[in-house]
């Protein structure tokens, strides 16, 4: 589903370079569900960001799904990311003008659907997340939960593959997380594969896989239980 | 207490924003002293005395279709009956009306020999006797026409004698000022200058030979033929009402053209620079309108995005006035950016002006004065945001949304 | 995508209500000032017989003093004396044109109840009508004959013959002028070519004549010129007979060349008078002339749209660019504070460029509510001008290219000023603003 080998990304500013990912191996499988941890400033948003398609890659390769994503225009990058990801936020990032439906309807039209489509599908996915009914209101008459569950609606829409989600429970108060982490958990067993970054370690664990990111490399607890040292005394060398 | 080099810094990080403004700031001081200066050369124009009391002066044309009337007397006893009416203090027949936009104009010259003859052109009014009555003139040297000069033009041969002239006239064709008594010629028509009087404009406003006027004291036998009436102040609409039907019972082979004052003839021969001075008053005054509601809204946009840094100067012990003070400085330091630039569009502007279209150079006191205008509404636009700023919370800084 | 587009501009622009306004307003102000200028610019250039302009030619001569200067930026005066155009008129019968001045009469019918009224006229020749194209309603020119033999027919106006006899076919009814009777042959359709490019002499916008009679009449008559009589020569000129023998300018010369031939042919003809007066001694100059300017070039000649025009378009303009150059700062600081909901667009799959059409379909939309306002403005900047200075009713009155105009311009300026912002934001990147807000 994701393969990334020997990623390398460097941030360049006129004073200092910063090596955000180096060398970055990692492998996703079709219907897994990955939990992603680590300290802050270790390279878990740049991670996202490049697993999202929405920042490039200094070196290494990236296939998404199959594809290689090195060398791809901008237009072809959106076209992807719009099939294959969907994304869910921490800070939920509905559009405050847009009502509920419409929120949901973002993606659909950049991927071109007529509006008899767009309709089924926005209150499939409304459905699915419990908040048909409320298909009219604003973001802000919801509260954080149902904003986060639109969300989910939202980036669950288009039917993609693959869920990237950052911090989704952040912002929730336990009770709402839980409500959330039930709906990512019922998404992934019907098929769709998510990559979830977190730092709550409770809700990595409840990930059927976890990886931490230190010092932009990996370290994955699942797979590579005894390499984990190795990695960081190379990182510290 | 101003800090311009963190100032100077934190604008460079917005610079897109920082040259719009620099821009908007250059562009409305290169237009304002431009359109200022052109309004100001305008309007002296039309204020530059006239050297007549153009209220009180009525005046009209005529037309007289039939070939039997004789046009002289005619005219003679036209102004004896309205001179009798108690509201006119003066009356004649004419050929031109002054400001109209239209009338005759001549060549004269110093000697009667064309080689090395002094020249110039000269609008001349044919009228009674009491011309300069008519006019309010005052002789400054010299006298008034007398009634046994004028001259009743029914055949071509004859022609008057003498002629009173402007300060303008007499200047341009005797510079040694000796004008009086000297003689003028127009063709070989030989006129005494009998007086000089200060200042009468001619028809043409925008014509260089508008301060130099010829009074000769001839009616004319023509068809087509004016007359102008002195009344009392306040009695010009009287007089323009009845103008017609009071002529006409004198006379009816004859069509009277509406009368209208000397000051309505001005209004309409002005008509062109009114028009320029009103747009371009129009555009001075929208314009600094739109360049402060700019710089108010982008000041309201910075403090409102700045927040947080507002709050951390404040907790880290910046006072009200150092806020306040640090979105005033800032604008300045823009301001002073635009104005400098604005100085040079300002003269490239003139400079263009000045190559196609005969404009003046711009004095410098204009761009000064647009300039301080232009600081005073920046800061004045800037003030109220600036406040709002000062009184943003220390505790803003804690708050992490 | 497109409607979906236009969805979102009203939404954002109704969310911003304040800023929306104060753009609207601005770039209206700017639309409405220039669009007032442009007006009176683009009225006082129109080409009133476009379609004939380059085969009607005005025709001038320097005939005048060697020592003589005029107001003309080649020093030719702009009109001829009687006699150069009584010469001409007899030459190349073959070829349409004609001399023509202005004077005016008393007018009045045959009814002596009828109170004179006073209008102006045009002296000329048969082929003035269809040279300009004046259509008649009634009868038609005058003949050959009376071109050539003095005869009191006249050609009457539309609203003249309403004002005389309340319309109708009055062809063959005699009128007074002043207290000759004339036979009216002809009554014109309403013509009023602004500018009056035939004869800018008292004003390039006023009104045509009324009347029109034969020009061979002023040999008979004495007819004096309403327009400008303009002398270099130092002579007496006692009487009308010396005035038509005088080198004092005042006519009018208009030819119809329709082929390139018949302009060499004009042109070389007036060579061959000009050389033939300079032997007789009349042109004293060495650089005596003859010219021909067809309709545009004469009223570009003329100046008749004046600098002052100009310069207000020139600054009218400057203005509306500071209000654009303010409507990109205010765009910029909404887009930029938008920006986070565009991040959630691209990441939610927008192409870049569709984000940049995105905000430029809101910009034009923009544009087009300013340029519709700005429109309203200048409509209603006209007709304060109509209504507080005489004479700008034609010029004053916007034309179907200028509705059209005020709309285009305000939405290309607009969206030109919105490229910027536009393409700021589309190119920040979008993972800025997904973290937490």
């Amino acid at each position: 589903m994701l393969v990334m080998s020997d990623i390398n990304k460097v941030y360049q500013t006129e004073l200092v370079q910063t090596h955000a990912l180096r060398d970055f191996n990692l492998t996703v499988k079709e219907g897994e569900f990955i939990a992603v941890t680590g300290p802050s400033g270790s390279g878990k948003t740049t991670f996202l960001n490049i697993a999202g398609l929405l920042e490039n890659i200094s070196s290494g390769d990236y296939q998404l799904d199959g594809q290689s994503i090195v060398g791809l225009s901008d237009k072809e990058l959106s076209r992807l990311r719009n099939e294959k990801i969907g994304f869910i936020f921490q800070g939920f990032n509905l559009i405050p003008d847009l009502n509920l439906f419409e929120n949901v309807d973002v993606p659909l039209r950049y991927r071109g659907f007529n509006s008899k489509e767009r309709k089924q599908k926005i209150e499939h996915a409304l459905e699915l997340v419990g908040l048909a009914s409320r298909m009219k209101h604003l973001p802000s008459q919801l509260s954080g939960g149902q904003q986060q569950r639109v969300a989910i609606a939202r980036a669950l829409a288009g039917e993609p593959k693959f869920l990237l989600a950052d911090e989704p429970t952040g912002n929730l108060d336990s009770l709402m997380a839980k409500q959330v982490m039930e709906l990512l958990e019922k998404i992934n067993k019907q098929g769709t594969t998510i990559v979830m970054v977190t730092h709550d370690a409770e809700l990595a664990r409840r990930a059927e896989r976890n990886i931490q990111i230190v010092d932009g490399q990996l370290c994955d607890f699942t797979m590579y239980q005894g390499g984990a040292t190795a990695n960081e005394q190379e990182a510290i060398a | 207490m101003l800090h311009i080099s963190p100032i100077f810094n934190a604008m460079m990080r917005n610079k897109s924003s920082v040259v719009l403004i620099i821009m908007q700031i250059a562009l409305t001081l290169a237009i304002v002293s431009n359109a200022a200066f052109i309004i100001k050369e305008r309007i002296d124009d039309m204020q530059r005395d006239s050297g007549i009391p153009e209220t009180e002066i009525v005046g009209f044309s005529m037309y007289f279709y039939d070939e039997d009337v004789d046009i002289t007397k005619q005219l003679q006893v036209d102004q004896q009956k309205i001179m009798e009416l108690p509201y006119v203090v003066e009356a004649t027949g004419i050929n031109q009306l002054p400001l109209s936009g239209s009338g005759d104009s001549w060549g004269f010259r110093n000697q009667l020999e064309m080689e090395g003859a002094l020249t110039s052109g000269a609008g001349v009014f044919a009228g009674n006797s009491n011309i300069t009555q008519v006019f309010d003139q005052q002789i400054t040297k010299g006298r008034s026409f007398r009634p046994d000069e004028l001259v009743l033009r029914n055949s071509g041969a004859d022609a008057p004698k003498v002629a009173i002239i402007t300060q303008a006239l007499a200047d341009e064709l005797f510079p040694d000022g000796d004008a009086l008594g000297k003689y003028i010629y127009s063709i070989d028509l030989p006129f005494q200058v009998v007086g000089i009087m200060d200042k009468m404009q001619g028809p043409w406003v925008h014509s260089s030979l508008v301060e130099k006027t010829v009074l000769l004291p001839v009616l004319y036998n023509q068809q087509f033929i004016r007359f102008a009436i002195r009344v009392e102040p306040g009695e010009a609409d009287t007089m323009i009402k009845n103008v017609q039907d009071i002529l006409l019972k004198l006379e009816n082979r004859r069509v009277i053209n509406t009368a209208s004052t000397i000051a309505e003839m001005k209004a309409t021969s002005y008509q062109r620079d009114k028009l320029m001075t009103n747009m371009l008053m129009v555009i001075i005054a929208v314009l600094i309108f739109i360049t402060a509601l700019g710089i108010a809204g982008m000041t309201i946009f910075n403090v409102n995005r700045r927040q947080k840094q507002i709050g951390t100067r404040r907790a880290l012990g910046a006072s009200r006035a150092d806020i306040q003070g640090y979105f005033m400085t800032e604008s300045a330091m823009i301001a002073g950016l635009g104005i400098v630039l604005g100085i040079i569009l300002a003269l490239v502007l003139n400079n263009y002006l000045m190559t196609y279209f005969s404009s003046e150079a711009l004095s410098f006191n204009y761009i000064a004065a647009t300039l301080v205008g232009i600081i005073l509404v920046i800061e004045v636009a800037v003030f109220l945001p600036a406040l709002k700023a000062s009184k943003i919370s220390p505790a803003i800084a804690t708050r992490s949304v | 995508m497109f409607s979906y587009y236009i969805q979102l501009a009203i939404k954002s622009l109704k969310s911003t209500i304040g800023t929306t306004l104060l753009m609207v307003l601005a770039i209206a102000c700017g639309i409405g000032i220039s669009m007032t200028a442009l007006t009176l610019n683009h009225m006082t250039g129109n080409n009133p017989i476009s379609e004939k302009s380059d085969q009607l030619f005005a025709v001038q001569l320097q005939s005048t003093g060697s020592s003589s200067t005029w107001s003309t930026t080649d020093n030719v005066p702009e009109q001829l004396t009687y006699q150069d155009a009584t010469n001409l008129m007899r030459a190349l019968p073959e070829l349409k044109h004609t001399p023509m001045y202005k004077t005016g009469f008393s007018v009045r019918t045959l009814d002596p109840e009828f109170a004179p009224v006073l209008r102006s006229s045009r002296v000329t020749t048969r082929h003035f009508f269809s040279m300009f194209d004046v259509n008649f309603l009634y009868g038609g020119p005058w003949s050959k004959t009376v071109d050539e033999n003095p005869t009191f027919q006249v050609v009457i106006s539309e609203e003249l013959n309403d004002k005389l006899f309340g319309g109708g076919d009055n062809t063959g009814k005699e009128i007074f002028l002043n207290a000759t009777t004339y036979q009216i042959v002809g009554i014109t359709e309403s013509w009023q070519p602004k500018p009056k490019f035939y004869d800018v002499n008292n004003g390039a916008f006023q009104s045509s004549e009324q009347l029109f009679i034969p020009f061979v009449l002023s040999s008979v008559y004495e007819l004096q010129s309403w327009g400008n009589n303009n002398g270099w020569k130092e002579e007496r000129v006692n009487n009308y007979q010396e005035k038509l023998a005088s080198e004092i300018l005042w006519t009018q010369y208009w030819a119809e060349l329709p082929t390139k031939k018949d302009q060499d042919k004009f042109s070389q003809f007036l060579s061959g008078y000009v050389s033939q007066q300079q032997k007789l001694a009349r042109f004293e100059r060495d650089d005596a002339k003859g010219i021909i300017r067809n309709v545009q070039q004469w009223l570009d000649y003329n100046d008749v749209v004046g600098d002052d025009s100009y310069v207000l378009v020139a600054v009218s303009f400057m203005f509306l660019v500071v209000c654009l150059v303010n409507s990109i700062g205010l765009l910029l600081a909404k887009f930029l504070r938008n920006a986070p909901h565009v991040g959630v667009r691209r990441a939610l799959g927008a192409s870049r460029g569709q984000v940049f059409a995105q905000h430029l379909v809101e910009v034009g939309m923009l544009g087009l509510l300013g340029g519709l306002l700005g429109l309203a403005f200048a409509y209603f900047g006209l007709s304060l001008l109509k209504n507080n200075f005489d004479g700008f009713d034609f010029v004053a009155s916007m034309d179907i290219t200028m509705f059209l105009a005020a709309p285009i311009i305000a939405v290309s300026a607009t969206v030109l000023a919105g490229i910027y912002p536009a393409w700021r934001v589309c190119t920040t990147l979008p993972s800025i603003y997904l973290k937490t807000q």
